[in-house]
């Protein structure tokens, strides 16, 4: 399978072609925690991520919501 | 020449003073601000200068207090935020001082949303005090801001703000201070604001907790509309609470947003 190159939080990344939203924020340490992602200017709720795939060129910024306020 | 004087345009003499300005117009005057800031006697008095004159311990009433209340302001900014609105979701640590600062700089209208009643653990943070224990916090902090500066228009929703009314509740407002406890309901709120109200422009905060650095706190954006701050680590759990300390830089990060944001100051 081919590798694509996306750009992840403002830094590059490569991850193989057909990887979803859901599998990078696993990559970053955010299973199974409340995040909530921009994916080429889409906003995208956490129930959401598993159906969206990353392309080549795809910008996507993850961040995490810790509890405290 | 014409100046103001208290927020009342007056004309200036030729060769006018801080103290012959006050001699005219407010003779018991103790504290003389000429454009933001003290002045001392001898200051020269220029057209269009704005000079605030209060007698220490009087407490004036309606435009006069106003006046006063601002005096200290740079120039332009309070009349910018008199005439702006903001939401606050959740008065918790985050969100009672969040809205008392905004309070205090003079934004015009302020909505509060919550659906909790004060209670002991929350004064530790949070902008309440014993006599208000048992009060409903949107009550509470909406007399909390009226008893600093009366002019804020003040709405209150007292409820607990869910998926499906979260866009219905903050409508029409163009900044919004997401100041939850939870983390889920932090990224849910996040979510449906981001998505079904796209004029807003959203202020989060995440990883708040504990007694850790000030320097961990970063912004982050998300999209255009929105900014986190916070270090995004650090959250409330056993072995980590919620300081006030903390806290409030926080909360003050998110209102020092939301004024920028207002007044049209970007930061890109």
């Amino acid at each position: 399978m081919n590798n694509i190159r996306v750009t992840v939080n403002g830094k590059p990344e490569e991850c193989p072609e057909g990887t979803t939203v859901a599998a990078m924020a696993e990559k970053l340490g955010m299973a199974g925690k409340s995040a909530v992602a921009e994916l080429d200017g889409a906003i995208l709720s956490k129930n959401e991520f598993e159906n969206h795939i990353l392309k080549e060129g795809s910008k996507l910024e993850l961040i995490r919501f810790v509890g405290g306020g | 020449m014409k100046i103001k004087i208290n927020s009342e345009t007056a004309d200036a003499l030729p060769g006018e003073t801080a103290a012959s300005v006050r001699g005219r117009f407010k003779p018991e005057a103790d504290i003389i601000i000429i454009n933001g800031f003290p002045a001392k006697e001898t200051d020269a008095v220029k057209n269009g200068d704005e000079i605030v004159l209060i007698k220490k311990g009087e407490t004036p009433s309606g435009r006069e207090l106003e006046c006063m209340l601002s005096a200290r302001h740079t120039p332009g900014v309070y009349e910018k935020l008199k005439k702006a609105s903001a939401a606050v979701a959740g008065l918790g640590g985050l969100g009672s001082n969040a809205a008392v600062t905004m309070a205090r700089m003079g934004v015009g209208r302020l909505k509060l949303v919550d659906f909790d009643i004060v209670e002991p653990s929350n004064l530790n943070r949070q902008y309440y005090d014993i006599t208000q224990i048992g009060m409903k916090k949107t009550e509470a902090l909406r007399r909390a801001i009226k008893n600093i500066n009366p002019a804020v228009m003040v709405e209150t929703a007292d409820i607990k703000i869910t998926e499906e009314n979260a866009a219905e509740i903050f409508a029409g407002f163009g900044v919004i201070l997401e100041c939850f406890d939870e983390s889920e309901t932090k990224a849910m709120f996040a979510a449906e604001i981001l998505k079904r109200l796209p004029e807003a422009f959203l202020i989060g905060a995440s990883g708040v907790a504990g007694v850790f650095s000030h320097e961990l706190f970063k912004t982050r954006r998300l999209g255009k509309n929105c900014v986190i701050v916070g270090d995004f680590t650090n959250e409330a759990a056993p072995g980590s609470g919620l300081m006030a300390s903390r806290a409030a830089i926080a909360a003050n990060i998110q209102a020092n947003i939301a004024i920028r944001h207002i007044l049209g100051e970007r930061d890109e």
